[in-house]
Order: structure tokens, then C-alpha cells, then sequence
């Protein structure tokens, strides 16, 4: 209906009405593949972001030759991003990686998979204390468990990270603290439906393009769609949009109490929703993440203080903006959505601001109606799905579950049939702990000696490369294992490389931003000797039962990862009877069973071979059908909502079906620029590369477009110390330097005093200069803001 | 020349009611024109004039590869696109050509081609303003976009040069994808019979773009006055993702 409605408004010739609507309308369901010229289609969820999009992948001669954008996608709606449309090259670089590697005298050499294998197992069996293994949220969901099970249920320790702590992790505890559970309420449905969309510290436009055109074609079917960009620099997203608002880096605190209190003085917030459905928080002392309950008058004192002139001063927001922003929360016929990412997440006050862009929705009651929503996406393809929801997090167990939960740990106990005890009740590093440790000998505290690093780069992507990577290099008795599909950053350091299968040369499942589970199957071969990612888990665990590692064991003394197949155990350990069955499948439906505790249920593994993904909870039906749910605690949709109310917070902290409006001050960062460092430095991402560039940097249309790292600093500022576009500088911190070109006038524009490096170029390394400091209760560090200085060369 | 006093007379007191209307007419006008005029953008108000560039901006402004057109120029380039029909079907040779041609900025078959030239990074992409309804600048072809608008140009089609510094090539890392290519021609019933669509309509809803005076010599339609192209040329199901075959996979 949309694109009917799309085309009539964008004068076309009848030629192309005709055509477009033999596209658009017929659809069949039906998951099974297509097959035109030879070529074979099947689905598959995009490699990359946290979007989710769906694919169909083209597959001749055991080749990927081409991509479509899935036109049965509700995420996508046949729409892809130039990352997307290239996937299926991310396959074919030259240099993937296709045998085992050791290094033997400084040098990595190649080895059989039954040395690699044997290699880490003695490893783990000579210290199982002292391993952790370092994942990631593109891991996918029976990766995460298994390397979960693995690790919490066989070997009896919480050492599991991922490389979404740097990502999402506040986000994580923002949810918590304001709703008692992880995960929008929302979904994409939200950006149909929104007048008013507002950007915090985001820019969707290149970080999450397809969502963003998703929102901004309603423009060009003649929809009236208000884009407020509160940001730091002016971004490709700032071009589209209405107002454009610039607040001092780590001033989002400030902007958002601003709104609260205008909302509050003129009496404007929503009474009737807060007192139905919302409570007052603030911090105890020592802080705990739930903090203590303030009464109304308290929260009404407390915000009183940030005034629209008050907020201005410290953030730089004119104060005439502030009160244009309570406006529209003040208005209750406008829906506002909110989104965010790495802005408010990669903060030392991450949790504190997700916090206050709930409250502002919670506070004026733009909140569970379709386009009325604050919405955090992710990064990962699968940082919900495989992080989040698999809890592969040190203090995590699967289904929202927390390893010092003494019930959690026995339910967990209890589904993995493994003795009561084995899940410690401590939690274990968290990504920067597990990496000082690393990076520290074993005589000063350091007692982590062996990682394996599965699906993520941190060589590239750590903060503080210096402090918390290079260390662990040069100290005896560190062990670096990294599976990987390409030479990175990281496995040019490594002790052991393990080659490994990518996107649909295995099976997988993804885990998307609005709590979409979806599923694909293997299509092509990996090349050489690269192995799936799980087997590898599997083969370790099995080497380690027979090295006599007992927590391999479950209660019936059977291996913890055994599979029947007729009544007869399949050795999925040995590669060639890998695919014997469909492990995906087996893996999946055990991590089932943890889903519904928190109402986070979880459709049959079949039932996704047939689904372009379900957002959970996915109920099943009287006549036996599986129902997806778009709008959670909103009681029209949500099936676990109670239905005598419109709105259920059924997970609350306080057990009373409310959700928790936080007072968080605005406290300055740990690092401002100074006299010596004069310069903010805020680092990210650009639309053609993925994360560390890994995939990305390998594809020639992607690479071409933006071959290389740069430094963006305003045209004053270069001017000041004579520099000119493209001339080389010295970037410094206190950490590390960098020296790299300049790029003024760029995509990019930060204010005078800022400056942005993307980190994608391994030959560029952002994060030698980034501050390791982390918000305290999400464990995620500040990539987003440290002070450097700049010299040019020459 | 005897003019009636009756009619004189008449024609002084329609002459002042004219009058009498016209200063009324006036003076409302007066009245309204403060809230007919149109009330600037706040946001233009607030932003300063661009102050005329220093040799020194000049040399690191980058203004795009059309700079900043004026709509007349903009206008001549739309004009200039020669729209005269071809005398007949495109020669064989002309037609490998194009789709040759056509290959060269697409990574397979159905991929968004690359920009073959400089843009302005630092803005929302003018695309449109050439490629809207396609444009003929100094005898290149900018071809009308094949699908239905979509703002945001960048989200899909990459940059062929390097955006950072002027015209330079960037690096081509070595990849062996061999991507799916053009089969050519569609399939015709019998000799003479309309042939099918080879392609898939999907981001090519509009015809014309290729097969039109902005379209490459060799693709493009001997019979343009005809509009509705699908009343004789039938698409592909199977192409266009409207039908499947086969079994569903099992994952083993």
C-alpha cells in the first residue's frame, strides 16, 4: 500500500505504474528458494549492522554471485544499504584465512586442526581459571550459547565477555533501571508512524541507512515528518534535517533534564500516565544500578535546578531550543520516536542518560502508543540476540538472567543438567577487566592468561590499545587464540589463528534491534580448511571430556553438547559428521527453554526457517499458529500485558507495574581538553565500513569509496595552525598518537575545538588514542570523547 | 459633441466609486500585506550570508563537481538531452556495448552502480538535480534515476574516487567474486514477438530510464511513444522475488 501510494505521488510515467505494481503486489508466502538462470535465491539476514535486514542471496556453482534486497522483509521492504547490496563479496577477498596458524619462533605457521584443537584444550585444562574467552555480537545466537555453556556450565567460570560491552552495554542498563528488563518496547513499526523523530548523538544516516530512508521516504510520499538531530558535528543525518541542535560533548544530560523540567514547571507533563504507570528514582550510595525510590516533590526540587538558560550554559543549546523541545513533548497529538546508539551508549554516564531519554518519553506519556517510543539500536548483527538475550556478558546467564541470582543459577543448572554449583555466583571480567589482566603478569594480579577471541577484532577495537591489547604481547605465559576469517589487527598478534566460516557458509541466527530472532541456512563452502566458529567450541569441549575435564559431563555423565540422531549419538566434534545434523537447530532449541522468564519467548527453530524473523515474545495461538509482538507493555499488542490497563510494566524493579523516571545530574567527563590537549576527539564510524573494516575494507566498491581513515577538525582550527586539506598532523592524547591526514569541509563538520577519526582503517588505529574510563555500572568505556592536540608534520 | 448631464453626471459618480474601491482595495491591501508576505525560515535568518572566499577557502572548499548551479543553467542541461527516437532497433553491437558499459560500475548484475564522478561529500546529495529527469552536461549523459525517489542517493550507490582528495583513485583490494552476470536479451515466443523483461523491475520501475534518451545508445526503445511498456513485455516472476521452487533447505 505504501509503495502505491509512493508512486502516485512521484509522477511517473504509466510505463513504470505498471511495472511497479506487478513488483510490489503479488507476494506469496513461502520460504523455499528460487531459481532464475541458474542462479539460486535463499534468505539470509545482511552480515553487518543491527538493523537486520533480509537478503537473498544468489548462489551458482557453489558461488555467491549476487544479492537482492528481500522484498517479503518487513525491516527492509526490498531496500538495501551499499554495504548490504556488497555482502556477498565480503566472502571472496583474496586473503581469507584457511588453515590453522601457530606461532612457532615469532613466526605464525600452519598446523593441523587436531594441534589447534589439542592446543587449546591443554591450555584450558592446565589453568581453567586463568581462560576467557573475549566474543562478540556477531557471534551468532547457538555460538553465544555454546560458547555460554560452555564456559558458565562446563568449565565452572563466568569469564565471558563480548565486544558488545563497548557498544550496547548501557544501553542494557538503562532498560533495567527503568523497566526491570532488557530490550525497546518498541520496533521499526515505530518509524512509520512518528511526526517527530529525534537523533541522540546519532547518525542513523550512515550508521543505520536503510532505517533512516525508512523514515525519511515518508517525506517523499508527502508525510510530514519533523528530524531533530541533537548531535556534536554536523553529519550526513543534519543535512535532512529541521533543526539541528549542538550540545557540548557530554552535555545530553543536561539536555534532556532541560526538557524534564519544562515539562514539570509548566505543568505539561502527562499526570495521568505517570501516576498510572511511572515511579521517581535516584541514586543511593554506594550507587547500585536500581538506586532508591524520591517522591515527586523531591524529583520536582531536584529538576528545577536545569533551566532552559541554566542548560544552555552548560550545554551550548540555546535556551529557546530547550523549551522547542518540551513543545513537542508537551504536544500529546505529536508521536515522538527517540533513537540512539553509540552517542549515549560509548559514555561514561550511559546509563544515566539512557535513563533521562526514557524519562522524558515516560514523563510526558510518549510512550507505547505506534510512533511514541524511545528506541536504542545496536551496531551488531546480533548484539541483542546473541549478547543480550543469550547473556554472553560475565554477570550474565541466558533469558535475563544474572549469574548472582542463586534461582537463576540453578534454572541454569537445571537446563544444562549440569551439577548444582557449577555457575559460580561471582561474575566474571568484564571486557576492560579481562584485558588489564591480560595485559598484567600473573605476579601483579594478572590472571588471565589464555583468551579466545571469536567474530571480533580487538587489536583494533579495544580503547586504550596501548594500556589494554599491546601489554599482553610482550608478557611470558599470555596466549592469544583468535578465529577469524581475514589477517586483522588482531591475529597479526596472535599465538593461534583459527580460519573460520562466515555468514552462509554456515547456518546461523541473528538477533536484531527490535527483538527480531532470525534464521538462515548454509549455502556455500568455506573456503580451504575454515571451520565453523561453533564446531570449534564443540571439538575444545569434546578434547577437553577426553583430556578428563569433568565439567564437560552432564549429571548423566554424557557429553554437554551431545546430540542423538536415530537414537545414536552424532560425533559433531569430528568436522565430517559436523553437518550430520543441524547443530543450529539442537543448540537452539535447548537455549529455547531459558526464554520465557522474562517474557522474552522464542518461536520453534522452524518456524524462523519460514519467517523473514519474529520479534519476541512470540506466543503461540489457539489454532496453533506462532504471533510475533510489535509494541511491548502496550496491552493492545502485548500478550503478556494485563489487559485492564493500557500500559504494563510487568517486569518493573519495584514490582508495582511502574516503570522508573530517574533525577540524573549532569557531571562533567573524566577528561575535558585543556590547555595542553585543547581539542575534543570523538571517534566512529563512515557508511561504507563495518566495525574494524575486516569485511568491508575487502570489497573494491566499499573500499574505493573511502579507501582510508582521516582526522575532521573545523576549517578555524586548521586554518590556526596552517593546515590544509589533506595535509598530514600529529594527532597526540595522553594515551598515544596517530599521524593521519586531514579532511575539512568533509563529510563530516565538527564545531571549532572538535575533531572526529572514524576507526575502521587498521593501518590507522583510532583507539591508540581513546580513554579506557567506563560508565560504572555498565562496564562500557567513552569512546566518544577524549582531549587531544594537533600538530602538523612538516 | 453633446454629452448628457444625466450621463455625465453618472459616469463622475462611477468614476469616484471606482476610486472610492480602489483606496479601499489600497489600504486593505496595505492591511494585509504584512501576513501575505511570506515569513522567512527562522533558521535562514540566523545564519549569516556566506562571506565572499578567501583564496586560501577556495583552495580547500570543495564545491562538488557542478558546484553550485544556477536553475537556468541547471535547466539547459535537461534541455540539451537529445530526445529524437532512434530510426530502429539498436544494432547487436551497440547493444553488448551498453550493457558492457553498464557492467563496469556494478559489482554483479542488480547491484546499485557506483558514481562514476566527483560529488559533494559534505552535503545532502543534489543529486536530483540532474538525475531527476536526467540531464545532458557537455555531452555526458546523466541518466533519469530507474526507481522511485529516494533522498538519500548515498545510502545505496558508492563513490568510484576517492572523497577526500581531488580525483584520486582508491585502493582495490583483491577480490575474487565473479558476480552474476547480464543474460542480454530477453527471451521472444517466436520471431517478431515483444520480448520479455530480462531484469528484474525492482529499483527499475521506471523504463525509461534506460530504454529512453538518457538510457545508453544500444538500449534504448524504437518506440517511445509507446507508454505502457508491460501491456507487450512481461516480467519475471522469479526475478522480481513473486515465485519459489524447490524444497525447503533442511540446514544439514
Amino acid at each position: 500500500m505504501q509503495r502505491r501510494d509512493f508512486i502516485r505521488s512521484s509522477a511517473m510515467t504509466a510505463a513504470t505504474l505498471a511495472a511497479s505494481r506487478l513488483a510490489a503486489e503479488e507476494s506469496n508466502a513461502g520460504d523455499t528458494p528460487r531459481e532464475v538462470d541458474g542462479v539460486h535465491f535463499q534468505k539470509a539476514p545482511c552480515r553487518f549492522c543491527g538493523t537486520g535486514c533480509h537478503v537473498q542471496v544468489g548462489v551458482k556453482g557453489g558461488k555467491v554471485v549476487a544479492i537482492q534486497g528481500d522484498a517479503k522483509a518487513e525491516v527492509n521492504k526490498g531496500l538495501l544499504c551499499m554495504k548490504g547490496y556488497h555482502v556477498g563479496l565480503a566472502l571472496y577477498g583474496k586473503d581469507r584465512l584457511t588453515k590453522p596458524l601457530l606461532r612457532k619462533n615469532g613466526k605464525l605457521v600452519p598446523i593441523s586442526w587436531k594441534e589447534a584443537i589439542d592446543t587449546i584444550a591443554e591450555r584450558i585444562q592446565a589453568d581453567p581459571k586463568g581462560f576467557a574467552m573475549y566474543g562478540s555480537g556477531q557471534w551468532t545466537i547457538p555460538e553465544g550459547y555454546a560458547a555460554n555453556k560452555l564456559v558458565k556450565g562446563g568449565l565452572g567460570s563466568n569469564h565471558v565477555d563480548p565486544n558488545a560491552r563497548l557498544c550496547m552495554a548501557s544501553a542494557v542498563t538503562g532498560f533495567l533501571s527503568t523497566y526491570g528488563v532488557d530490550e525497546p518496547a518498541g520496533c521499526y513499526d515505530d518509524l512509520d508512524n512518528c511526526d517527530v523523530l529525534i537523533t541522540w548523538g546519532n547518525n542513523p544516516a550512515e550508521m543505520h541507512p536503510v532505517l533512516f530512508s525508512r523514515v525519511m521516504d515518508r517525506r517523499s510520499r508527502g508525510e510530514r515528518v519533523k528530524l531533530i538531530d541533537i548531535g556534536t558535528r554536523r553529519t550526513r543525518t543534519t543535512e535532512f534535517a529541521d533543526e539541528y541542535l549542538e550540545f557540548k560533548p557530554h552535555t545530553d544530560l543536561a539536555v534532556a533534564n532541560g526538557i524534564a523540567q519544562q515539562l514539570i514547571e509548566r505543568g505539561e507533563w502527562d499526570r495521568e500516565f505517570v501516576e498510572k504507570n511511572c515511579a521517581f528514582r535516584e541514586q543511593d550510595e554506594p550507587a547500585t544500578l536500581n538506586g532508591k525510590a524520591m517522591d515527586f516533590e523531591a524529583y520536582k526540587a531536584a529538576i528545577a535546578h536545569y533551566t532552559p538558560e541554566k542548560v544552555a550554559e552548560i550545554s551550548g543549546v540555546p535556551a529557546e531550543k530547550i523549551r522547542m523541545l518540551a513543545d513537542l513533548f508537551a504536544s500529546k497529538d505529536l508521536k515522538i520516536t527517540s533513537l540512539w546508539c553509540m552517542g549515549m551508549n560509548q559514555h561514561t554516564r550511559g546509563t544515566a542518560i539512557n535513563n533521562l531519554v526514557h524519562g522524558v518519553h515516560l514523563l510526558s506519556g510518549h510512550f507505547g502508543r505506534p510512533g511514541d517510543a524511545p528506541t536504542s539500536l545496536t551496531g551488531q548483527p546480533s548484539a541483542c540476540g546473541t549478547v543480550r538475550e543469550v547473556g554472553t556478558l560475565a554477570h550474565a546467564l541466558p533469558g535475563g538472567r544474572v549469574v548472582t541470582n542463586a534461582d537463576h543459577r540453578k534454572q541454569a543448572e537445571d537446563i544444562w543438567n549440569v551439577p548444582a554449583g557449577r555457575i559460580p555466583e561471582k561474575p566474571g571480567y568484564h571486557t576492560v577487566e579481562m584485558w588489564k589482566r591480560f595485559s598484567t603478569p600473573k605476579d601483579t594480579g594478572g590472571d588471565i592468561s589464555t583468551i579466545w577471541v571469536q567474530v571480533t577484532n580487538p587489536g583494533q577495537t579495544l580503547p586504550n590499545l596501548n594500556q589494554l591489547f599491546f601489554p599482553s604481547r610482550k608478557i611470558p605465559g599470555k596466549f592469544l587464540i583468535v578465529s577469524d576469517v581475514y589477517p586483522t589487527a588482531t591475529t597479526e598478534h596472535a599465538d593461534l589463528v583459527l580460519p573460520s566460516a562466515l555468514w552462509v557458509e554456515k547456518n546461523g541466527v541473528f538477533g536484531n534491534s527490535e527483538r527480531r530472532t532470525q534464521q538462515w541456512f548454509r549455502m556455500v563452502k568455506p573456503p580451504g580448511e575454515a571451520r565453523d566458529d561453533c564446531w570449534q567450541l564443540i571439538a575444545v569441549a569434546h578434547r577437553l571430556l577426553e583430556l578428563g575435564n569433568e565439567g564437560m559431563k552432564d549429571r548423566d555423565g554424557k557429553f554437554i553438547f551431545h546430540v542423538e540422531k536415530d537414537g545414536k549419538a552424532v560425533p559433531i566434534w569430528d568436522f565430517a559428521h559436523y553437518y550430520d545434523v543441524n547443530v543450529d537447530q539442537h543448540l537452539f532449541e535447548e537455549y529455547r527453554k531459558f526464554t520465557r522468564l522474562k517474557h522474552k519467548d522464542l518461536a520453534p527453530y522452524e518456524e524462523y526457517t519460514k519467517a523473514r524473523g519474529l520479534r519476541w515474545p512470540v506466543v503461540q495461538q489457539k489454532d496453533g499458529s506462532w504471533r510475533e509482538t510489535k509494541f511491548r507493555f502496550a496491552s493492545f499488542d502485548d500478550p503478556y500485558a494485563d489487559k485492564s490497563r493500557p500500559i504494563d510494566f510487568y517486569h518493573s524493579t519495584t514490582h508495582d507495574h511502574r516503570a522508573q523516571i530517574w533525577f540524573r545530574p549532569y557531571e562533567p567527563p573524566p577528561e575535558s581538553p585543556d590547555k595542553e590537549f585543547p581539542f575534543w576527539l570523538c571517534t566512529g564510524r563512515v557508511i561504507e565500513h563495518w566495525h574494524s573494516g575486516t569485511l568491508t575494507m575487502r570489497i573494491p566498491q566499499l573500499r574505493r569509496s573511502m579507501p582510508g581513515s582521516y582526522i575532521e577538525m573545523h576549517p578555524d582550527d586548521a586554518a590556526r595552525l596552517r593546515i590544509a586539506n589533506g595535509e598530514k598532523v600529529l594527532v597526540e592524547s595522553r594515551r598515544g598518537k596517530l599521524e593521519l591526514s586531514a579532511w575539512l569541509n568533509g563529510r563530516g563538520r565538527p564545531p571549532r575545538g572538535s575533531t572526529f577519526i572514524p576507526f575502521f582503517d587498521e593501518t590507522l588505529l583510532a583507539n591508540l588514542l581513546t580513554l579506557e574510563d567506563y560508565d560504572p555500572f555498565s562496564k562500557q568505556p567513552d569512546y566518544k570523547k577524549c582531549a587531544v592536540r594537533i600538530r602538523k608534520i612538516g | 459633441m453633446s454629452v448628457s448631464p444625466v450621463g455625465n453626471r453618472a459616469w463622475q459618480l462611477g468614476s469616484a466609486g471606482i476610486v472610492a474601491i480602489a483606496f479601499v482595495g489600497f489600504f486593505t491591501g496595505l492591511k494585509q500585506s504584512p501576513e501575505a508576505a511570506p515569513v522567512r525560515d527562522t533558521q535562514e535568518l540566523e545564519q549569516p550570508a556566506d562571506p565572499t572566499p578567501s583564496y586560501g577557502d577556495l583552495r580547500t572548499r570543495d564545491r562538488g563537481a557542478l558546484g553550485d548551479l544556477h536553475p537556468s543553467q541547471v535547466q539547459r542541461f535537461a534541455d540539451a538531452v537529445d530526445r529524437t527516437p532512434p530510426e530502429g532497433p539498436a544494432s547487436e553491437t551497440d547493444f553488448v556495448g551498453a550493457v558492457a558499459a553498464r557492467q563496469e560500475t556494478r559489482a554483479y548484475w542488480g547491484a546499485p552502480p557506483s558514481i562514476p564522478h566527483r560529488v559533494n561529500d559534505s552535503r545532502a546529495p543534489d543529486c536530483l538535480v540532474c538525475h531527476e529527469k536526467g540531464a545532458n552536461i557537455a555531452g555526458n549523459l546523466a541518466p533519469r534515476m530507474s526507481h522511485p525517489r529516494y533522498d538519500s542517493c548515498f545510502q545505496c550507490h558508492t563513490l568510484s574516487q576517492d572523497p577526500r582528495t581531488a580525483g584520486s583513485q582508491g585502493i582495490s583490494p583483491e577480490n575474487s567474486f565473479d558476480g552474476w552476470k547480464s543474460p542480454g536479451h530477453g527471451s521472444r515466443a517466436w520471431q517478431g514477438a515483444p520480448p520479455t523483461m530480462p531484469h528484474p523491475t525492482r529499483m527499475r520501475e521506471t523504463c525509461i530510464s534506460c530504454h529512453g534518451p538518457t538510457g545508453k545508445v544500444g538500449l534504448r526503445t524504437s518506440h517511445p511513444e509507446r507508454q505502457n511498456c508491460v501491456q507487450c513485455h512481461t516480467s519475471s516472476a522469479a526475478l522480481d522475488q513473486r515465485s519459489t521452487i524447490g524444497t525447503p533447505p533442511t540446514g544439514r
